[in-house]
């Protein structure tokens, strides 16, 4: 049991009472005068080639400020993979570019392809519904093992394969492991399958931005 | 837009919504009660649970017309007027049944549903009813404890984190 006083005792919180009687202040909690709101289409494939996005009936909709698609983007730069990895031989992994809305492709179900920022949200997310998109559909793979099969659809047209890396420990330590299993008793093969894993809070949906002149986000 | 009416927290409320207005957007942007919360939209995270005529709902999966003429209760209404915490907020205080705090809401509508239901609930039947309600922070456990020690069980035998 944690000790009642001293280092190591458990204390009250003082921020506890307002997150228990909800008067916490969280980002979608914020409004200030002039606020503006962003909805974004996204994919409802899982792998398609963008051939057309129209936003002119969608940009003359009411409250509709102003809105952003992947051509808006171009030699910007896109998202940066936090945690570059090397592999179990020494090689650099694979890094696509990840532009911040779709260009050309959208690569997964819920790829953002264009953002709509408009006065109130309803808004925002009206002009989403009349952007027209059209996207030609692309064979997917939606399974580990047949993405690494020859002749797989790559996500990524400019790398070699949808391998990103091969991670393990077991090339630096290969005799004893060799030996380990060479001598066990018994040796059990399975496939393992993990999830997707993403490490989000419970408060993800939303952000909040203000840039000069402009209204907040 | 509608004008709809309904008494929160026993207090009378009304404003305008579309027919499309979720009870959570009514809740947090019309009557701009901001501790019920939306963490996911889609139903599954539970930040947003309310209580509808003393049913717990997730209030993202309810239009706001659906709630007219309803008694709903939201977190803001669980303290006592002088402010004091009630059994299961002060327990979630005691016991460390929160972090970040964001799912707290939700998870303390719950608890006191259960509780209604089922005052003297074991860990497995807490767990069970959580089901639908996601926490990031605390893993969960010292929510258990918080729930069970507000419906005057002992804990001790419940292995703190």
């Amino acid at each position: 049991m944690p000790m009642d006083g001293g280092i190591g005792a458990a204390t009250p919180r003082r921020e506890d009472v307002r997150f228990l009687t909800g008067a916490g202040n969280y980002t979608d909690d914020i409004n200030v005068h002039g606020q503006a709101y962003v909805a974004f289409l996204r994919s409802d494939v899982a792998h398609g080639r963008i051939n057309g996005l129209d936003t002119a009936a969608a940009a003359a909709m009411p409250g509709v400020i102003r809105i952003f698609t992947g051509a808006d983007f171009e030699g910007v730069g896109g998202l940066p993979c936090g945690w570059q990895v090397t592999d179990r031989h020494g090689q650099p992994m694979q890094e696509p570019p990840h532009p911040v809305l779709a260009q050309g492709k959208v690569r997964h179900v819920g790829d953002p392809i264009a953002a709509v920022v408009a006065e109130t949200l309803e808004q925002a997310k009206d002009a989403v519904e009349a952007i027209e998109a059209d996207i030609e559909e692309l064979p997917a793979v939606v399974d580990m093992k047949t993405a690494l099969e020859e002749g797989a659809p790559k996500v990524h047209d400019d790398l070699t394969s949808n391998l990103c890396y091969d991670w393990g420990f077991v090339e630096e330590n290969r005799e004893a492991v060799d030996k380990a299993i060479r001598e066990a008793a018994h040796v059990t093969t399975l496939e393992l399958k993990n999830q997707r894993l993403v490490a989000n809070p419970m408060e993800l949906a939303w952000r909040w931005a203000i840039t000069a002149g402009a209204p907040a986000i | 837009m509608t004008k709809i009416t309904m008494t929160v927290n026993g207090r009378q409320m009304s404003g305008e919504a579309e027919g499309r207005t979720l009870l959570v957007d009514f809740l947090r942007g019309t009557l701009g009660l901001t501790g019920t919360h939306v963490g996911c939209d889609t139903g599954q995270c539970g930040a947003c649970v309310v209580h509808v005529n003393g049913d717990a709902v997730k209030s993202c999966n309810m239009l706001a017309m659906e709630a007219e003429g309803a008694e709903v209760s939201t977190i803001e209404g669980q303290a006592a007027a002088d402010g004091s915490l009630n059994a299961i907020q002060a327990a979630f205080q005691q016991y460390h049944g929160l972090q970040c705090g964001f799912c707290t809401p939700g998870m303390v509508m719950s608890a006191a549903a259960l509780l209604k239901e089922n005052p003297k609930p074991s860990e497995a039947e807490v767990r069970k009813y959580l089901s639908g309600n996601l926490c990031r922070c605390t893993g969960y456990h010292n929510i258990v404890r918080a729930i069970m020690a507000a419906s005057g069980q002992d804990v001790s035998a419940i292995a703190a984190e």
